[in-house]
């Protein structure tokens, strides 16, 4: 495939300047990690229902602009594309965006080590420095691994801090709080409770389909289509 | 109340029961300090990094622990231990004590802690670790 041919292929989402970012961010080197080749000890299944696209994962930094963060080296960004676009009509409002209220579930049995919820949407195209992660929430599932799920939707996060959870039950829905530009929902494993501190563990997802391949467990990419095999939604 | 929250799982050891045939009460307080030190760890809190490379210390001033049932010999209980506050100088947690068969309430309690140098006059958290502090209150 030709560099045109690559451009031109990029999905149409509402991110703004996508171009610009995709070319800032190869200026950048993945962040050094003690756990390139850590096997993480809690199973994780994807965190949602139905076909999402992975816009950033990967642990190079053409896949992932994430990975030149030492807490995110291994984190994702996923949103829904159809017909290649994520949104409908003008993409001016959240609504207008395919992923925007889908619900958000547990990855992995855990314990809510934190949540919070009180961060308005921004509207599309813009961005809450002030809060990055938006509305999240925290899991600790023992062993040191914790999961983080960020920019969830104003006043849907459903899991109050202490709640014990197992995996599918209902966290919140997809939103585009804080530093994000529309709405998205972005996914990491670190060894801390605390956003910002600590290292980024490798997330490996089990029983989904890739590109419409079973994966019984493995690492999504950037530019794949994945769907998990797991029933999701249990309470 | 965003916060964070750590469950660390014990069990009675007989040496911690006394001639009545519970835990002496006073385990109580090292249990707490066990789900802190936990609930800290997690928090990517070095304790031993901030003594030995800010010369901070962290002092208990206040304990007060509420009683609500015996707790007996090889029972499994779990310490539930939440950040309650944190500011300059001061460290504010709380816990309860619960049992793992049937979830009883067994005891709850709350530390406040104040942050001194190696004088152990009165000091405040280097900004690192009030920073981490404030992002684990949700602020």
């Amino acid at each position: 495939m030709t560099r045109a041919e690559r451009i031109r292929s990029f999905p149409k989402t509402g991110w703004r300047n996508q171009l610009a970012r995709r070319l800032n961010a190869l200026k950048k080197h993945p962040a050094a990690s003690n756990f390139l080749s850590y096997q993480p000890r809690t199973r994780l299944q994807l965190p949602f229902s139905g076909e999402w696209h992975v816009y950033w994962g990967g642990r190079t930094i053409a896949q992932n602009y994430h990975a030149a963060a030492r807490d995110q080296r291994f984190a994702y960004d996923f949103l829904i594309l159809r017909a290649g676009k994520s949104f409908r009509d003008a993409g001016e409002k959240n609504d207008d965006y395919f992923c925007f209220g889908q619900p958000v579930f547990a990855p992995a049995d855990g314990l809510v080590f934190s949540r919070g919820d009180d961060v308005p949407d921004n509207p599309p195209g813009e961005m809450n420095a002030e809060h990055p992660l938006g509305n999240y929430a925290i899991l600790d599932h023992g062993d040191g691994e914790f999961s983080v799920l960020a920019h969830l939707r104003h006043g849907t996060v459903r899991v109050q801090g202490g709640e014990r959870i197992r995996a599918g039950h209902l966290l919140g829905e997809c939103g585009n709080s804080g530093r994000s530009s529309e709405a998205h929902l972005h996914y990491h494993l670190q060894n801390t409770g605390i956003p910002f501190r600590g290292e980024g563990l490798p997330v490996f997802f089990v029983e989904y389909l890739a590109d419409a391949e079973p994966v019984t467990r493995g690492e999504p990419v950037a530019r794949q289509t994945v769907r998990s095999q797991r029933e999701l939604g249990g309470q | 109340m965003n916060s964070v929250v750590n469950e660390t799982r014990l069990r009675v050891r007989y040496a911690e029961t006394d001639q009545m045939g519970v835990v002496y009460h006073s385990n109580h307080l090292i249990w707490f300090e066990i789900g802190r030190v936990e609930l800290l760890r997690q928090m990517g809190f070095s304790y031993r990094d901030m003594e030995r490379d800010d010369g901070r210390f962290i002092a208990v001033a206040e304990a007060k622990c509420r009683y609500r049932a015996p707790v007996r010999y090889d029972e499994e209980v779990i310490v539930r231990t939440t950040l309650l506050n944190a500011r300059d100088s001061v460290v504010h947690f709380g816990y309860e004590l619960r049992r793992v068969d049937d979830g009883a309430l067994l005891a709850e309690g709350e530390t406040t802690h104040i942050v001194t140098d190696a004088n152990m006059k009165i000091s405040t958290l280097p900004e690192k670790y009030l920073s981490t502090f404030r992002t684990a209150l949700g602020r």
